[in-house]
């Protein structure tokens, strides 16, 4: 199996625990990262962590500056996701079996029944949600959430090498580099999730309800966490597979778990545990780091204005093939008469962005 | 089979139209009309068309007084769905199987692919989109609603009598009765989202056949065509179910023109539909007001109190009867609270 994973310097003490949690647990695997900054600068002594690593530019997608720039940081990190598992399949020709996992989440055991289920399925899946929310207020809290963001966490994506799984990912990449936005409120976009979802309308995919994968701040109110004397985790009895440390950063998760949780539950202790092992990598000090990404070329940082109107402009790629290059002020006066992009059905004129499939 | 639509009065033409529809082009079934209103008084001959008449109050919905007044009245209908299929189950133990279809849909031909499916299937969904939207500019137009809206199209759901076709419209009951209407910042569209919420916890089967539920949300990758010995043809095949969207505000026709050269068929198909619609509308059921849109005392039932009932969850618990109310009451009511 080959084991992926992308984030930005801000999260590779995140990604370095997954890498060491999925060696603790995991049969012999492959792992890779992919590195969505400009050069490998930023490992330092983390470098060590992941056997593999390639960066966003190196993994083949067109445009990549142009590309690159309509994202922020979260945004981009999402959009590679489709085009880094079609350069692992390419990159690991012997291997059958891909998983994608979010560098927040940590791995318990050995995922068994993920093991199970890929020989005879092509595309696998977690839901955000495995029990339906009873009362008004797991609705509110959780249920919306799930709602807004895509009933599928592609915080783990697994695949079986196939005629079905390329097809899915060709169709997912097509769809992320042109709209992987977190635009939720105006569009319906939620990164990468939402279109994940609308996968389902053109291509079968497993939907794995085990109770083990994928705990997370959104479904804790009905997955029971336990722990036995030998600091075995369980998860409404059945083994803990993997947790997702989703929202860590803010904080926000403890809302969550402190809503849905007794404070005796061990999902705090896990989460301790995390943030101390995060610690012993330095995180606080990775956190820090700028996006190589998020400034012009100049060093002038990009506003958010800016990339706005790159992303909103059909015609964006013809007349800034470079955005990096330019700054905020020429930007303005560049862009400033282009047409924005079709709002609704009727506008006469619209850049046809063809994907190749 | 049974077939079941949901309608008010005001829509009564096209439910009439697609019964009729149904008629022509399929094997003997039962046809249910379930009528969102106080009584069946209005109906008038248009009754002829449908197998059994039953109203949205009959269908056993809890508090069905206090979902009436918080909905409007397509949230009304949309709010009921789960309900009449279930009761529909209930009350029809000699059939197995069951479709819904939104009454502005229009059969064309006989569902045969549907007939082999569904006996081995429990659930049946047919996506807004079969084939992809290829460029930027399709995907814009077209799918970016279906992200808002959700992966399937509501209008047409098919069961078979099953204990997992029973458990989801028990859940899906559940949820309709509080979170049936649209709003953004929660996620929600109507009945329609929480198909995709529902895929967690059941299992689909989902139709991809393109002759089924053809919109404005797809014509432009379904080609549609016309063969004097064929018929309607979709990709080649039978059409088999237009799904008429949007044609009263004449958006649908934005699409048409927008993706589909002036010699579609779609453009004479739809003509053809409004002018059966309106021939059947010769009573004028389209001028009615809904029934629910009214207190007890005649009075209109303003919109913002409707939202207040909907929204602020003491005011429903401090009126159980809100059509005895006016909105001079409830006004006052809603201004204490939100002081209080």
């Amino acid at each position: 199996m080959v084991i992926g994973t992308i984030c930005a310097a801000n999260h590779l003490p995140k990604a370095a625990c997954l890498a060491s949690s999925l060696k603790a647990t995991q049969p012999k695997h492959e792992f890779a990262l992919c590195l969505v900054e400009r050069d490998r600068s930023a490992l330092c002594s983390i470098e060590g962590a992941f056997p593999e690593i390639i960066l966003a530019s190196e993994i083949g997608i067109p445009n990549f500056s142009s590309f690159v720039f309509r994202h922020e940081r979260y945004e981009a990190c999402c959009a590679v996701k489709a085009q880094f598992m079609l350069w692992a399949m390419e990159r690991f020709p012997d291997e059958q079996d891909f998983l994608y996992l979010d560098p927040d989440v940590m791995a318990y055991s050995s995922f068994e029944e993920l093991e199970a289920v890929l020989p005879s399925s092509q595309i696998v899946v977690t839901p955000h949600q495995l029990h339906d929310e009873n009362s008004e207020i797991g609705i509110r809290e959780n249920t919306f959430r799930t709602l807004i963001a895509g009933t599928f966490n592609l915080g783990f994506l697994a695949l079986r090498r196939s005629q079905a799984a390329a097809d899915f990912l060709c169709w997912w990449n097509s769809k992320l580099q042109a709209l992987c936005y977190m635009e939720w409120r105006t569009r319906g976009l939620f990164v990468d999730q939402k279109w994940a979802l609308l996968g389902l309308s053109f291509f079968d995919m497993s939907i794995l309800r085990e109770p083990g994968y994928n705990v997370a701040n959104w479904n804790v109110s009905q997955r029971h966490v336990t722990s036995d004397p030998s600091n075995h985790y369980f998860v409404n009895g059945k083994p803990l597979r993997f947790f997702h440390f989703s929202n860590i950063d803010s904080d926000r998760d403890l809302y969550f778990f402190k809503r849905f949780l007794d404070c005796s539950s061990p999902v705090f202790s896990l989460r301790e545990e995390y943030l101390q092992a995060l610690d012993s990598l330095g995180a606080r000090e990775f956190y820090k780091t700028p996006w190589s990404y998020g400034q012009f070329l100049s060093g002038d940082p990009i506003n958010l204005e800016t990339r706005l109107v790159y992303r909103s402009n059909p015609k964006s790629l013809d007349r800034l093939p470079e955005p990096f290059a330019e700054s905020n002020s020429r930007f303005y006066a560049v862009m400033a008469e282009s047409p924005r992009t079709p709002s609704r059905a009727g506008r006469k004129t619209g850049h046809l962005l063809s994907m190749n499939r | 089979m049974l077939i079941c639509t949901i309608s008010t009065i005001s829509h009564l033409a096209k439910a009439a139209c697609l019964a009729q529809s149904l008629r022509d082009t399929q094997p003997d079934h039962t046809m249910l009309l379930c009528l969102v209103e106080r009584d069946k008084a209005g109906i008038g001959s248009l009754c002829e068309y449908f197998t059994h008449v039953v109203l949205a109050s009959d269908l056993g919905v809890p508090d069905f007084e206090c979902l009436m007044f918080r909905s409007t009245a397509f949230e009304a209908c949309m709010a009921i769905k789960a309900q009449i299929l279930a009761w529909a189950m209930q009350e029809f133990p000699g059939e197995e199987h069951f479709l819904y279809l939104d009454s502005d849909t229009l059969a064309y031909s006989r569902f045969e692919e549907l007939e082999f499916v569904l006996p081995r299937a429990e659930i049946l969904l047919t996506p807004h989109h079969v084939q992809d939207e290829y460029s930027f500019e399709r995907t814009w137009d077209n799918m970016l609603r279906t992200l808002q809206c959700g992966t399937f199209n509501s209008g047409f759901l098919a069961m078979r009598r099953s204990p997992t076709a029973t458990s989801f419209l028990r859940w899906w009951s559940g949820k309709l009765q509080k979170f049936c209407y649209k709003d953004e910042s929660c996620g929600l569209y109507f009945e329609q989202r929480w198909l995709d919420a529902a895929i967690s916890f059941f299992d689909f089967t989902i139709f991809r056949e393109p002759g089924y539920n053809v919109a404005n949300w797809n014509v432009a990758s379904r080609s549609l065509s016309f063969s004097p010995g064929s018929g309607y043809l979709v990709n080649g095949r039978p059409l088999r179910l237009f799904h008429f969207s949007m044609v009263d505000s004449g958006r649908d026709l934005v699409y048409f023109q927008k993706y589909l050269s002036s010699e579609s068929p779609a453009f004479e198909m739809r003509q053809q539909y409004i002018e059966q619609i309106t021939a059947l509308d010769a009573a004028g059921h389209s001028r009615s007001p809904w029934s629910y849109d009214f207190y007890r005392s005649g009075d209109r039932i303003a919109p913002e109190v409707r939202r207040a009932y909907r929204d602020l969850p003491d005011i429903s618990h401090k009126v159980s009867e809100p059509f005895c109310q006016s909105n001079a009451v409830m006004n006052s009511l809603e201004a204490s609270l939100r002081t209080a």
